[in-house]
């Protein structure tokens, strides 16, 4: 039944031909990436959304479009002036980290699958070493690219904010995750 | 309405909380065993990423926001990983005290997998094994304590 609704919002996705969707279909899609997602990193499900997202074979919605028109946002604090380049940079950001978390649950998804068709065969040095480089190559991309894209903007300046997030931009950045946002930042983030 | 962009700032820690988790999760539980193959180094960037999650997971505990349900897997990732008992300990309670949050029992599922396999892990090693021989997945659907998905 899992694996049955995942590939009706599947295909929800792939109809898009990227038009612009209401907010109620782009939650709905960006929650079916998340949880795909993370059935998958629990050995569960087929992984089918997160494969495709991963592989670019479908985009999601973007929250700025459905939850900002244009001209409704002001930017208050020490921030870009521009609040398309602001918001540009966070989207990018949270795209891509939920980018990462897919290709993530597609390649475990991918090793479980080797792994239960191999063991009747024993131990396979070559398979090791493939992964171990398929595992090096996601670690060094995943670094460089949070390295690149972290939005500077965010780490230099306070974390007591006290307005919401729209519920479209939070589901975005579930993959990023969503703290508290009436919280005090109580510690300190390390370099990475 | 005005959006102060400032409310995005306080993802900033939960994006390295997940950022933190892609990097445990890549490193020791992509397939059965792959700990045991891991270099000294990449031991103590792993101990380290654990201890930071759970540092953060604390942070969104202690502010009672038992709505961040999602902090639940990287929490439970974390201390599969951890290599030590301190470390597995601080994971179980975290994951008690978000016990009744979500729209599931996954919370507490989750937990009691975490517990199944830490109580794995240690009698592998008084066996003279390994803790890292322990593969959660493999447990989880052996013992019919599979969490359908941890993010409920």
């Amino acid at each position: 039944m899992w694996v049955q609704h995942i590939h009706h919002l599947l295909r929800i996705a792939h109809n898009r031909n990227g038009h612009a969707s209401g907010e109620l279909q782009a939650y709905l899609l960006w929650y079916a990436l998340y949880l795909d997602a993370q059935a998958c990193l629990g050995g569960n499900g087929a992984g089918d959304f997160a494969r495709a997202f991963a592989e670019d074979e479908i985009t999601l919605p973007d929250w700025r479009e459905t939850t900002y028109p244009a001209g409704t946002m002001a930017l208050q604090g020490s921030y870009p002036n521009d609040e398309s380049t602001a918001f540009a940079a966070v989207y990018r950001f949270s795209n891509g980290v939920c980018k990462f978390n897919a290709r993530l649950a597609t390649l475990a998804r991918r090793m479980r699958t080797e792994t239960s068709t191999q063991e009747h065969h024993g131990f396979d040095h070559h398979l090791l070493a493939a992964r171990q480089t398929a595992v090096s190559q996601l670690h060094n991309e995943l670094h460089d690219f949070w390295n690149r894209e972290y939005p500077s903007f965010l780490s230099r300046t306070s974390a007591h904010a006290g307005a919401h997030l729209p519920m479209l931009a939070r589901i975005a950045f579930e993959f990023v995750g969503n703290f508290p946002v009436d919280g005090h930042r109580a510690v300190h983030l390390a370099d990475t | 309405m005005a959006i102060v962009l400032s409310t995005l700032l306080t993802h900033d820690l939960q994006a390295f909380l997940q950022f933190n988790n892609i990097l445990v999760y890549l490193h020791t539980c992509m397939f059965p065993g792959q700990q045991l193959h891991n270099t000294p180094e990449s031991l103590n960037e792993i101990a380290h990423r654990c201890a930071t999650i759970l540092s953060l997971a604390s942070t969104v505990v202690e502010a009672q926001n038992f709505d961040q349900h999602h902090i639940v897997f990287p929490v439970f990732v974390a201390g599969v990983a951890a290599q030590d008992t301190d470390a597995k300990v601080h994971a179980i309670n975290l994951m008690r005290a978000m016990e009744g949050t979500g729209i599931s029992r996954n919370a507490t599922r989750s937990r009691e997998l975490l517990v199944a396999v830490c109580e794995e892990q240690r009698a592998r090693v008084m066996a003279g094994g390994h803790a890292s021989e322990v593969d959660w997945i493999a447990l989880a659907k052996s013992r019919g304590l599979g969490v359908v998905n941890f993010g409920l």
